[in-house]
């Protein structure tokens, strides 16, 4: 345990060696979030309950930036073999199941670390499919910012679909 | 146990392709065994098999009694590998690099940090040891990727090509630093294509063909080994007589006599120490006046050439 740990202290050393990349990272994300949302929201109109776009466009970039994460997890391992950096790896004294488990850590942290500053805001939407009528419970007791009773805006911990 | 590293018919195969075929060798406690052959011999692929990268097809190896197939975590940490291409975390620091590979084999501390400062001073790192592994050139991520190995001092170290693209000064430290690592008792095997890097560091020469141990020897012995390896060069006054050629190769252990120039005759002989005295009174005994001698022994490019399938004359040529 103690090579493992100290594996993946190394290995997220060099991850995020570079505060700049993370920095653009988000950035980037808030800039797509800005500038698409707002054009997809005017082009699509619909009678979902929240008519703003914004709120599906960033779950869609949130899911895309998952698998993006995961997808980067994969390559690495795949780019560490032709690099050499695998081959290195793999002649420490590490039990080959710990550096697995290292390597789901690694793409698991970086993960977090990458999406999880925008996971926080989520549509309130409770709808009633057929017609698209919005029944939105109690405001007040589910959001803390965003609902002013109009269905517009508004946010909750979790989406639930009737 | 008096050997380090044993392999037991140890075979690789990749589809069709045999990288090492039933290669049974012995590496003796505390030498240095250098593994010498063309690319596309084995000897890298020995040296991952040995360090448990890569798993065998057919048959095993103990490292110091641990089972490579077995037993490959005890294997792993025995053996310390230097491998040919220097690559590693990009964005790192050299020290960061030699501190991590000290912290997994269990360094801590102030202890680890004089190792690894030592160890950059050692291999001439340490102007360097601020720039990323990105930054640095060939030759000063090749010394970093050996000096690995200084930093744990392994019971088994395998380096494989262990001065490519390392200048001359370098080539020569790097040697005496992997003599100096044999001397604190460790076990070393070193995979090279370099003649002078064989005769220099080697206490043992394996010599490997399509990977099989065509021979493991000690250089004396492979040099005395080639049929007709010695040249002895022989200069007649005025000139050669016509009877000298033919008493020269009847003396035992020629294997061939040449013309070189007008007054000068090549034999080629085996261990011409033993033939040379009857040689020349052979040669006295035709009243011919001998001005000089010169005997060459072969060179190891000679002994190299001559078990990887070329005639050692030609390689004299």
């Amino acid at each position: 345990m103690r090579e493992l740990l100290t594996l993946l202290g190394y290995e997220l050393n060099e991850t995020f060696d570079s505060i700049p990349w993370t920095v653009y990272f988000w950035f980037f994300f808030g800039f797509q979030y800005f500038v698409y949302g707002q054009l997809v929201s005017r082009l699509v109109g619909s009678n979902l309950p929240n008519s703003n776009y914004y709120l599906y466009y960033g779950t869609g970039l949130l899911i895309i930036m998952t698998f993006n994460v995961a997808s980067w997890s994969g390559r690495r391992f795949v780019e560490g073999a032709h690099e050499g950096r695998l081959r290195y790896i793999l002649s420490l004294p590490i039990r080959r199941g710990e550096l697995f488990l290292e390597q789901l850590m690694l793409g698991l942290i970086a993960n977090i670390v990458r999406v999880g500053p925008h996971t926080r805001p989520r549509p309130l939407a409770q709808w009633d499919a057929p017609n698209h009528a919005v029944n939105v419970p109690d405001c007040a007791a589910v959001h803390k910012r965003g609902c002013d009773g109009n269905n517009d805006l508004a946010f909750v911990r979790s989406v639930q679909v009737v | 146990m008096d050997s380090a590293v044993e392999t037991f018919g140890l075979t690789k195969s990749y589809s069709a392709v045999k990288a090492l075929d039933s290669l049974s060798i012995k590496v003796r406690k505390g030498e240095i065994l250098v593994l010498l052959g063309p690319n596309g011999s084995g000897k890298s692929t020995l040296l991952h098999l040995l360090s448990t990268v890569l798993k065998p097809t057919a048959g095993t190896a103990t490292v110091m009694g641990y089972d490579i197939v077995k037993q490959p975590l005890k294997v792993r940490e025995t053996i310390g590998i230097s491998f040919q291409e220097a690559r590693g975390f990009w964005r790192h620091r050299p020290y960061h690099i030699l501190a991590f590979h000290a912290a997994i084999y269990g360094l801590r501390g102030k202890e680890r940090s004089e190792v690894v400062n030592q160890t950059l001073k050692d291999f001439d790192l340490w102007p360097s040891r601020n720039k990323r592994f990105m930054e640095l050139s060939g030759g000063q991520a090749k010394r970093l990727e050996v000096a690995k190995l200084f930093v744990h001092r392994p019971e088994v170290a395998l380096f494989d090509e262990p001065t490519a693209m390392v200048d001359l000064d370098g080539k020569r430290m790097i040697w005496d630093r992997i003599r100096g690592l044999r001397e604190q008792g460790s076990t070393v095997v070193v995979a090279t294509n370099e003649v002078r890097e064989a005769e220099y560091l080697a206490d043992r020469i394996s010599i490997m063909k399509e990977g099989k141990d065509v021979v493991t020897e000690d250089l004396r012995t492979l040099k005395d080994s080639i049929t007709g390896g010695d040249v002895v060069e022989v200069r007649m006054s005025p000139a050669i007589t016509s009877g000298a050629p033919k008493v020269i190769s009847e003396v035992p252990g020629t294997v061939r006599v040449t013309q070189a120039t007008e007054d000068t005759l090549n034999a080629f002989v085996n261990r011409s120490e033993d033939w040379l005295p009857q040689m020349m009174a052979s040669v006295q005994s035709l009243d011919v006046r001998i001005t000089s001698i010169r005997v060459s022994e072969p060179s190891l490019d000679d002994v190299f050439l001559y078990y990887t399938g070329k005639e050692v004359t030609s390689a004299r040529a």
